[in-house]
């Protein structure tokens, strides 16, 4: 829903548990993850690394949970802006070829490590702990 | 990235809300003709956050009433008619029938002329009215239809139908004058040029993809202020179709479309549409509940959307998945959007001239809205150097062809 | 601070000191979240332009605090940032270290505590601005033109009053009509709220930029920016 005065929630400061890598399996390794209440979309890259993005793209707010798994990023199916795994908009190919607006997207993402079959993510603040301390 | 407070400013339509006195200033569609039946109709019609229905009054003609209604009926609710109460010297808004579909005035005052577009000066047999209904706010219903940079990624297909089969549908025909379809027009050239200009009905919209060999593709759209678009559909016919609010959270698309040389195959259209809409709300069968029949395979191969083949869907999930109103605190247009800035600087203008009561600035609201005719809304494939002209010659011939008067 | 490359002191074949450059009216887009200077030096470069004078009308702004200008903008709009610019007249230059800009305008902040003299200078456009404007990409005298000229620059003396000035201007270049503006800028001002007095407070001996609105030269960018302010 429409609200600016969004209050953030708070956030675990160790890794928690999202979800697990069989959930991944499919040919398509893009889930939805709802977490305290943050929209957010998990996938693998070609790379086979994970992402941990923010759901809904910043150009006019498409749901990527649709978006096409190509070029070592999530791509929204509305206007095809890319996102990296760090949130990173890499390209807007529908904009103007001088543009550069694309250096100032950035979707808020979480670190994310898989251990023993599990999908963990760190959603606090500041660096997180050592991957040692997950159980 | 706009405030609420901005973005409430132009989506909310309730009454004495600032896009809602801009919008009820304009004849808006109520419901089709298909839905009036038999000799004593009476029609639910929920618009602009109204609940009324749609009946003769005792001269025999048609009016809309306001109806009573509880505040947790669906935003598409339609009572049965054994159910339905007028509210005793509730409002009541004029209406009238034009071409398959009823439209009304909510607003202050007089109303104002129609403008003879093509879709009203068409003969009955030129033009067919369907509607449907999608589940989010108006604008951004109607920001989807001035975007023309969508369609090479939203409705892009992986692989090109037999332009022999695109009766009826949007992007299936040959482009322009070659063998070229459509879909691969838009496929190849995804970043079109945009140029937007204000004319006396609302903006014309040139997307120019720069094409090999010295050719470009024109393809010209239209946003109607407040609430509505003509568009090509085919070489044959255009789109004209308005974004008309039921409530804040809830819009029906209505369309009229209108053929040049041809008549309508009006059967045909009613049926491909009936097929994926029921009724009496006209809402679609794909849709949130069933995530549009999406299909992971089918957006790898065939789709860019893995929603078939219907651009409609497409158009749906994409203004669906923004939300019931799209929180414009977060997002971020480019200059790919000129057409979409272009519009909400005309709203906020006219929402300014409205609360200042300085009305005389507005679009189509004296009688000079009834010389308008066009407008002109074509794909062409022309030489790079002479879009301007040959997009207008083409346009020309389609008109200079047709049996009914589309001079412009 | 000023780097502009002076102007000449009289076009070479003119008593008047009027002469036509390489300039044109123009429409474009001001991209979005970048910090407001560096949306209108891209529209620059774009174009080109040395000089640019440009006006928006109804644009949401933000103004983000703390954050560099360089920095990703955040996703999410708070309240605070939120405002929107009922209308605003642009000059930009460009100089040694970049480009220089200054104007005036009228603008709110959703929160209303913010109602200062100057526009915050780390103001970002909360969504692409239209805007409509004239751009010149050289102010020496152009000699080589190939169509009509349709911008040129009038030096004041101070001695005759500008509306003569304007008119002796017009009929030198052969125009019918043609509107002035003030070429002058305070780039050390920024961006000023306007005020009722900022018409008479016009340097009498001060440049203007004059454009051509003469009817068979007339096409609707110009038609349009002619109206404005």
């Amino acid at each position: 829903m429409a609200n600016a005065q969004r209050e953030m929630p708070v956030l675990p400061e160790a890794w928690t548990w999202i979800a697990n890598s069989s959930d991944l399996d499919g040919p398509r390794p893009v889930i939805p993850i709802t977490i305290y209440g943050q929209r957010l979309v998990l996938f693998r890259d070609d790379e086979g690394k994970l992402g941990l993005i923010e759901r809904h793209c910043p150009h006019r707010g498409a749901d990527m949970c649709f978006g096409r798994r190509e070029d070592n990023g999530l791509r929204c199916p509305f206007h095809g802006w890319l996102f990296d795994r760090n949130g990173q908009c890499i390209e807007q190919p529908a904009e103007p070829a001088d543009s550069t607006l694309y250096k100032t997207i950035k979707l808020p993402s979480y670190p994310v490590v898989e251990k023993n079959g599990a999908v963990m993510a760190f959603l606090g603040s500041g660096e997180p702990p050592a991957e040692d301390n997950i159980a | 990235m706009i405030s609420q407070k901005l973005n409430d400013q132009i989506t909310r339509i309730g009454p004495a809300t600032p896009a809602g006195e801009v919008m009820r200033r304009y004849w808006q569609p109520a419901a089709l003709s298909d839905e009036v039946v038999g000799a004593d109709p009476m029609v639910p019609v929920n618009l602009m956050g109204e609940r009324l229905v749609l009946l003769r009054d005792p001269t025999g003609s048609f009016v809309l009433a306001e109806r009573v209604a509880t505040a947790d009926e669906a935003p598409a609710f339609h009572p049965d008619r054994d159910a339905i109460r007028l509210v005793e010297g509730g409002a009541v808004y004029p209406v009238i029938e034009k071409k398959g579909v009823f439209f009304t005035y909510m607003g202050p005052g007089e109303a104002p002329e129609f403008p003879n577009f093509d879709c009203f000066r068409a003969p009955d047999s030129h033009v067919f009215a369907f509607k449907g209904l999608w589940e989010c706010n108006w604008l951004q219903a109607l920001e989807v239809g001035i975007d023309p940079a969508h369609a090479s990624f939203l409705h892009r297909f992986l692989q090109d139908e037999d332009p022999a089969d695109s009766y009826g549908k949007q992007f299936r025909d040959k482009a322009g004058h070659t063998d070229m379809p459509m879909t691969q027009v838009l496929r190849e050239y995804p970043r079109p040029d945009i140029e937007v200009e204000e004319t006396d009905f609302g903006l014309k919209i040139t997307a120019l993809r720069h094409m090999a060999n010295d050719l470009t593709h024109v393809r010209v759209t239209n946003q109607i202020f407040p609430g509505a678009i003509c568009i090509p559909m085919s070489r044959e016919m255009t789109i004209t179709q308005w974004h008309v609010p039921v409530d804040d959270q809830t819009c029906y698309w209505y369309t009229i479309f209108t053929s040049f040389a041809k008549p309508v195959d009006k059967e045909l259209m009613r049926n491909q549409r009936l097929k994926e809409h029921r009724l009496p709300d006209y809402a679609p069968l794909k849709n949130r509940e069933n995530n549009y029949h999406y299909n992971p395979e089918e957006q790898e191969k065939l789709t860019y959307t893995g929603m078939g083949l219907d651009i409609n869907v497409h158009d749906q999930w994409a203004v669906e998945g923004l939300g019931p109103i799209q929180d414009r605190t977060r997002e971020h247009l480019g200059r790919g959007d000129a057409a979409i800035v272009r519009y909400r600087l005309m709203l906020r203008k006219a929402i300014k001239a409205v609360e200042t009561s300085r009305e005389d600035g507005l679009l189509m609201r004296d009688k000079s809205a009834a010389a308008i005719i066009g407008p002109l809304s074509n794909d062409a494939i022309t030489s790079t150097g002479n879009w301007l002209e040959a997009s207008r010659q083409a346009d020309m011939q389609r008109r200079a062809e047709c049996p009914w008067d589309a001079s412009v | 601070m000023q780097s502009r490359e002076p102007l000449p002191e009289k076009a070479e074949s003119t008593d008047l000191a009027v002469w036509p450059v390489d300039g044109h009216t123009f429409e474009d887009i001001l991209d979005g979240y970048f910090p407001l200077n560096e949306s209108v030096r891209q529209m620059m470069a774009r174009h080109q332009f040395i000089f640019m004078r440009i006006s928006i009308l109804h644009a949401p702004v933000m103004n983000i605090h703390g954050l560099a200008p360089t920095e990703p903008v955040p996703l999410y709009l708070r309240k605070i940032y939120a405002g929107m610019i009922d209308s605003m007249v642009i000059t930009a230059e460009r100089s040694v270290d970049g480009m220089q800009m200054s104007g005036s305008g009228a603008w709110m902040w959703v929160d209303g505590t913010e109602e200062t003299q100057h526009f915050p200078a780390s103001t970002r456009l909360g969504e692409p601005a239209f805007v409509r404007g004239i751009g010149i990409r050289s102010m020496k005298a152009d000699d080589n033109l190939t169509s009509p000229a349709n911008v040129a620059i009038l030096r004041l003396d101070g001695g005759i009053a500008e509306e003569s000035a304007v008119a002796n201007a017009l009929s030198r270049l052969g125009w019918s009509s043609g509107r002035a503006w003030p070429l002058e800028t305070d780039h050390a001002g920024g961006i000023k709220r306007s005020t009722a007095t900022d018409a008479a407070h016009r340097d009498a001996s001060g440049s203007r930029l004059l454009i051509n609105t003469s009817e068979d030269q007339l096409d609707a960018k110009t038609l349009e920016l002619s109206r404005l302010v």
